[in-house]
């Protein structure tokens, strides 16, 4: 070698670095990707994001959505009160997820989580807190907190049945179904302990639950899935999706017909169940199977407004003994004049409310908060109501995903791409833990996107 | 492992017994990381939120620090044990958020020299080494918070202490030296066939859906200058 070649090599090794800086990409490369269409189904916080995403990789996106709006289980409501009223998804679970990141970057406000629950208990209205170092509140607190973390090691048994067994007083059942099924969007006879366990063990997202005070989540969706908004095509009914031939045809009631290469499904578990979306050929007798196993079903939020607030103002959540197991403040941190309680009830509980209609359903509710709190101060100040029953949604037919008995691998056998053409997304296809969220929704999109660009590149 | 730790420091003694010439030397310089794992877990925390005015900074530019005392056998040979240090942080910079993410790795090793060329070559000042490092890797996240958000300012979200070890390859070029002082400029290049961070994936993204591999290899190449002080 000579000097000067030296000299040379030196220099390159000097400005390599810098080459190889510049050669190495942040983000995910999309050069192969243009040019490849891609139909989503469902225009909710999956679809809309697995859209936005496939559009940013170069992908033409076409969005058929079989409702009248955008967002799928969120949605807003306006006028009711001075700030916007979650009629579907509400809080966000946890600070470490793409949706908080999302919400951050909107510069949205977030309300202030020091509240106070309570619990009617002994037939007087009790601080949760001050109740504590009751046996049976300590015991049922105890219990929450092995299924919290991960530690509960009953097999895979219904709670009801579970809670039972094991001489939980009943003065904390209605406690504990509201903390485990109707939290989890059923009630404690349906909802797999085993389930709601593994789903906490594989939780990643951190424990911040928090509601957004400056806005609505779907003005945050908005935002976040701009490009694609206005592509979306609503009243798009798909009743047929032939994945038989090179190419995947999808036909709508209206005699519509889209082709792709390929197709994102992200409409939520009861249309699958009763296969509305006509596959042709049928899906796998597994993927059928599997997604019969995953539970979803009744459920509603019924928005109580008063004339006065005769709770506390730091409420956060008040536990029932009745058919409503939860109620919440639904503007605390959020509003100065909050007089909104929201009546949070699934499964049979549900049922039976709708069972009995609107009007003696309403007067059930305010007879529940008016035990509580006496002097038939709920139904004598009650100024407007707005009930959102999930179940009568017909291109939706529930409010979320919950971990049923026997359930075992059912959502991997569901979220499983099939031929490299049919894609599965959707909270109920999150295999890590995090269904039933709206970042949950959001992942499973970016898991068919990953998919999708993934095939491309073979 | 402890034998065999045993067993190397009765070597480094005898070796460096045996030595003609001591020397105590500083490293200095840039550092350039490649590991296709953990940029992959960046390019999709990237892709996953296209909201951001900003991407976050994959983990491969950083600065190398080293401190070693070697022991010159003949004019050839020489050997070295020596401590490294590595800092190769990732800062995502955006209006409403910060986030950081600061690896170091603190390693032992032992270096052999060797020197080809004789005292007439025009090469005579390079020199050549092959060393193995084992030591931490240690991984801290951080976030600014936003100014409406609830939380503190810069909260430590996340810490991880693994095992790693390394072979390192190395030409060093001497442009000044006195009886009692030489500067050097060197090149290195690494190997690191198992570099780890704890849940990396699940903690940084939140989630690992995507089933990304907080493992796999990873490649260094520096270069800078080192001062050694000769007894």
């Amino acid at each position: 070698m000579k000097r000067r070649d030296f000299l040379l090599t030196s220099t390159a090794l000097f400005l390599s670095p810098v080459f190889l800086t510049a050669c190495r990409k942040r983000n995910l490369n999309s050069k192969n990707f243009k040019s490849t269409k891609v139909i989503v189904i469902g225009a909710g916080a999956a679809g809309m994001y697995c859209a936005q995403l496939l559009h940013k990789a170069g992908c033409e996106v076409i969005i058929l959505e079989a409702g009248a709006q955008i967002g799928g289980r969120i949605r807003k409501l306006e006028g009711f009160s001075d700030f916007p009223i979650e009629l579907g998804a509400e809080e966000i679970h946890g600070e470490r997820s793409a949706y908080y990141n999302l919400v951050k970057s909107t510069n949205t406000a977030i309300a202030d989580g020091d509240t106070k629950d309570f619990i009617y208990l002994d037939n007087a209205l009790q601080d949760l807190e001050v109740v504590a170092n009751d046996a049976d509140v300590k015991a049922a607190e105890a219990f929450l907190d092995t299924l919290e973390e991960g530690n509960y090691k009953g097999g895979d048994v219904d709670a009801e049945g579970y809670i039972s067994a094991n001489g939980f007083s009943t003065r904390v059942r209605p406690y504990l179904n509201a903390r485990i099924g109707n939290e989890h969007g059923t009630s404690n006879d349906r909802i797999s302990l085993q389930g709601v366990n593994i789903e906490n063990e594989l939780w990643t997202a951190g424990n911040t639950n928090a509601l957004l005070k400056g806005g609505a989540h779907i003005d945050v969706l908005q935002k976040a899935c701009a490009d694609v908004w206005a592509k979306v095509q609503l009243n798009a009914v798909v009743n047929q999706i032939n994945y038989a031939g090179g190419e995947v045809e999808v036909k709508t009631t209206a005699n519509q017909t889209f082709t792709a290469a390929k197709v994102v499904v992200t409409v939520p578990i009861p249309l699958l169940k009763t296969n509305s979306l006509g596959f042709n050929p049928s899906l796998p007798s597994a993927k059928s199977e599997a997604i019969q196993k995953i539970g979803m079903g009744a459920g509603m939020k019924v928005i109580l407004k008063f004339s006065q607030r005769f709770w506390d103002a730091s409420t956060g959540s008040i536990f029932g003994t009745g058919l409503v197991p939860e109620f919440w403040s639904t503007g605390t941190g959020r509003s100065a004049n909050n007089n909104c309680l929201t009546a949070f009830v699934h499964g049979k509980n549900a049922e039976q409310l709708v069972a009995m209609g609107n009007a003696a359903m309403l007067s059930k509710i305010l007879s529940e908060l008016d035990a509580m709190f006496g002097n038939a101060v709920a139904t004598s100040s009650l100024t407007d109501h707005y009930i959102m029953n999930w179940q009568n949604e017909t291109f939706v037919k529930g409010t979320y995903s919950y971990p049923s008995v026997g359930e075992g691998n059912a959502r991997e056998v569901l979220a499983a791409p099939l031929d490299n053409k049919l894609y599965f997304a959707g909270e109920a296809t999150h295999t890590k833990g995090h269904f039933a969220s709206i970042h949950g929704a959001m992942e499973t999109g970016l898991r068919a996107v990953k998919e999708i660009l993934e095939s491309l590149e073979k | 492992m402890k034998k065999l730790g045993f067993l190397i420091s009765c070597l480094v003694l005898q070796l460096a017994g045996q030595a003609q010439r001591h020397a105590l030397s500083l490293d200095a310089g840039y550092l350039y990381v490649y590991s296709p794992a953990f940029d992959k877990i960046i390019q999709y925390y990237n892709f996953s939120r296209p909201w951001q005015s900003k991407e976050q900074a994959l983990l491969q530019n950083g600065v190398r620090g080293a401190l070693a005392y070697s022991y010159q056998f003949n004019r050839r040979w020489a050997g070295a044990t020596a401590f490294d240090f590595m800092y190769f942080p990732s800062v995502g910079r955006n209006e409403t958020q910060r986030i950081s993410i600061h690896p170091k790795a603190y390693t032992l090793g032992l270096q052999c020299y060797y020197s080809p060329f004789d005292s007439t070559s025009s090469f005579k000042r390079l020199r050549f080494s092959a060393g193995v490092f084992a030591g931490l890797l240690s991984t801290h996240l951080r976030e600014d918070k936003a100014p409406l958000w609830l939380d503190e300012d810069e909260e430590e979200k996340y810490k991880s202490n693994t095992f790693t070890y390394s072979f390192q390859l190395q030409m060093d070029y001497r442009f000044w030296q006195t009886s009692k002082h030489a500067t050097d400029a060197f090149v290195k290049f690494g190997f690191w066939p198992q570099v780890e961070i704890d849940d990396f994936a699940e903690t940084f993204i939140g989630t690992n859906i995507y089933n990304l591999e907080n493992e796999g290899v990873m490649w260094t190449f520096s270069l800078g200058l080192r001062h050694s002080l000769r007894f």
